[in-house]
């Protein structure tokens, strides 16, 4: 009760911090070790879940427990993982990457031709699920019941989508990039999980085909060898086990793209149904008014604080066509991560530096209570 | 005098229970005989269909109105869940009350990334050459497999998708399922010889996902 006292920032900036209240959270956590039973915390310092909350074994749906959220970085292996169909076998053969469509020069790729000649950048972006928090809508809707946790932020490294789509040579006439991943879905009669995203979106040198993620070469559950990533979007746009890229004249067919990720136009009651004509894809128009999860109430800074290396690093430009009004609108913690997954890459690949001592706060520039709202509609 | 049958007001619940006792119950509400038949084969629904492609926790997760369930059955079925239309009813209705929007919320398990991963990773090592011969496997998945798993292992009315899965690099794991069946697969024990397994899975692997 209070806590939140203890943790007022005084005059000076030091945190107040009286051995009654040390007392009082001590015991407080004891009550907590005591409730969470076999979630591993350990006792007196930083809260340590090892491993992530399992939503679906198969596809595999795994969330990241708040404490995972703690820092700059979300670690790999408490990164929180989606599929529609599970990941494909991988690794038995070298991966190719087929480019075509509407390019002069259609090719298939290896990683090594991919990045070849091409600038290795990295990103500092949040990656969210557009169902982050579904579990909390009342009334209930149908889908994964994510709570908090479908949600992280880490560096991706690899080469410019732009720079690959320039060299390969776009026609004119293209709109729109279509994706496709390795992973099949389970009969002929389930739609694939086939997607796109505006040629403008895929131009942006933020848009890159992630072979890293934090430093490490990408993991196989997070959609390695390579993923798009598409900082500032959602993570449906973000496609796993990428294996072809197709310029096209407009959207990509099919259910996941055409009607499921679809936002209304207006805000509508959960569970409503709308016409296709009142729905459209929820990046093009929304605004993100951002989300923030106090991941500790053992802070020893207010819960929101922002991070402060952050927001020098990062620079304020919205990403292009992604909705950057919200970017503005937010709070000073969600623009700090709305314009990070913006910012201008850094040209070379390097590490940023952790998490200042006392951050707590994950925050999101992509998500937003409307987008969560509407995520329903699979 | 003319009150005197209020003295028979007492006795009055005692017959209100003896007659409901002795009548059959309603045509809607079953005995308790029918429900644990209902509860049966809505489990066997579940087991032999929604459980071809979904892990029964995701499924368990789920606080819904009998309309949702009705409506996500129906979403499954036309995206190829082989649920016979008669039992789409009896998995509704079961579902609707298991798993309710009334129903308390269960606390989620929770696994480990490297256990997750463990659980798809292949179990041969890159180098181990493959064993069967693809062409003998292309001829024996067209005769055994193909009428439930289709032509080109993409999955057809009754076998999912085999395609790119992580199993075909789980030798163990697919023998196992071979010889044994799951859901509604018998198993080919009697039908396969061990190196005709081996041939079968060396001709999946040489398959990749396309588009249809």
């Amino acid at each position: 009760m209070n806590e939140h006292r203890a943790h007022t920032i005084s005059a000076a900036g030091e945190p107040r911090y009286s051995r009654r209240h040390a007392i009082r959270e001590a015991a407080a956590w004891g009550a907590s070790l005591a409730f969470l039973g076999s979630r591993n915390r350990s006792w007196g310092g930083e809260s340590v879940d090892s491993s992530l909350i399992l939503r679906s074994s198969r596809p595999l749906d795994l969330e990241s427990p708040a404490s995972a959220l703690d820092h700059w970085l979300t670690p790999n292996n408490l990164f929180f993982v989606r599929s529609h169909f599970g990941a494909p076998a991988v690794g038995r053969e070298p991966w190719k990457l087929e480019l075509g469509g509407m390019v002069e020069r259609a090719a298939t790729l290896s990683l090594d031709e991919l990045s070849r000649g091409h600038e290795v950048v990295t990103v500092p972006a949040v990656l969210q699920c557009s169902g982050n928090g579904r579990g909390y809508f009342r009334p209930r809707v149908t889908g994964v019941p994510w709570e908090r946790g479908a949600v992280g932020h880490a560096e991706w490294s690899g080469v410019r989508l732009a720079d690959v789509l320039e060299r390969a040579g776009i026609k004119p006439g293209a709109g729109h990039v279509h994706l496709l991943g390795a992973d099949g879905p389970p009969s002929p009669k389930t739609p694939a999980f086939f997607r796109s995203i505006p040629l403008t979106r895929a131009l942006d040198p933020s848009t890159i085909l992630a072979t890293r993620m934090n430093g490490e070469p990408l993991p196989l559950l997070h959609g390695g060898p390579v993923r798009l990533a598409v900082p500032g979007w959602s993570g449906n746009h973000w496609l796993k086990w990428l294996r072809v890229i197709t310029v096209s004249r407009d959207e990509a067919p099919g259910f996941f793209m055409q009607t499921g990720y679809r936002m209304p136009k207006v805000p509508a009651p959960p569970g409503a149904v709308l016409k296709p004509s009142d729905l459209e894809p929820f990046t093009t128009s929304a605004e993100s008014p951002g989300r923030a999860t106090a991941t500790s109430r053992r802070s020893s800074s207010p819960p929101t604080a922002t991070p402060s290396g952050a927001l020098r690093r990062c620079s304020t430009r919205p990403v292009p066509g992604a909705g950057g009004a919200g970017v503005s609108r937010g709070t000073p913690q969600c623009r700090a991560a709305t314009s990070c997954a913006s910012a201008r890459p850094i040209r070379t690949a390097r590490r940023s530096p952790s998490s200042p001592p006392g951050t707590r706060a994950a925050t999101s520039g992509t998500g937003s209570i409307r987008s969560v709202a509407r995520s329903f509609k699979r | 005098m003319r009150y005197r049958w209020l003295a028979w007001l007492p006795a009055l619940p005692i017959l209100a229970l003896a007659t409901s006792a002795a009548a059959p119950p309603a045509a809607d509400e079953p005995d308790e005989e029918e429900r644990q038949y209902r509860a049966a084969v809505a489990r066997r629904a579940l087991e032999e269909n929604c459980l071809i492609c979904h892990a029964e926790d995701m499924i368990k997760s789920q606080r819904l109105t009998p309309a949702q369930w009705k409506a996500e059955v129906e979403k499954m079925v036309g995206w190829g869940a082989p649920l016979p239309k008669e039992q789409q009813d009896l998995l509704i209705d079961d579902l609707s009350s298991r798993y309710s929007d009334k129903t308390p919320a269960v606390a989620p398990a929770h696994m480990r990334y490297e256990d997750a991963l463990t659980r798809i990773l292949p179990t041969e090592s890159d180098r181990s050459s493959p064993t069967g011969d693809a062409d003998r496997g292309a001829k024996l998945y067209a005769v055994n497999c193909a009428s439930c798993h289709g032509p080109d292992a993409q999955g057809a009315e009754l076998g999912p998708n085999l395609v790119e899965k992580p199993v075909l690099y789980r030798p163990a794991d697919y023998n196992e399922v071979v010889r044994k069946g799951r859901g509604r697969m018998p198993g080919a024990q009697a039908v396969l010889m061990p190196d005709q397994q081996a041939d079968i899975l060396a001709w999946l692997r040489t398959r990749r996902y396309t588009v249809q």
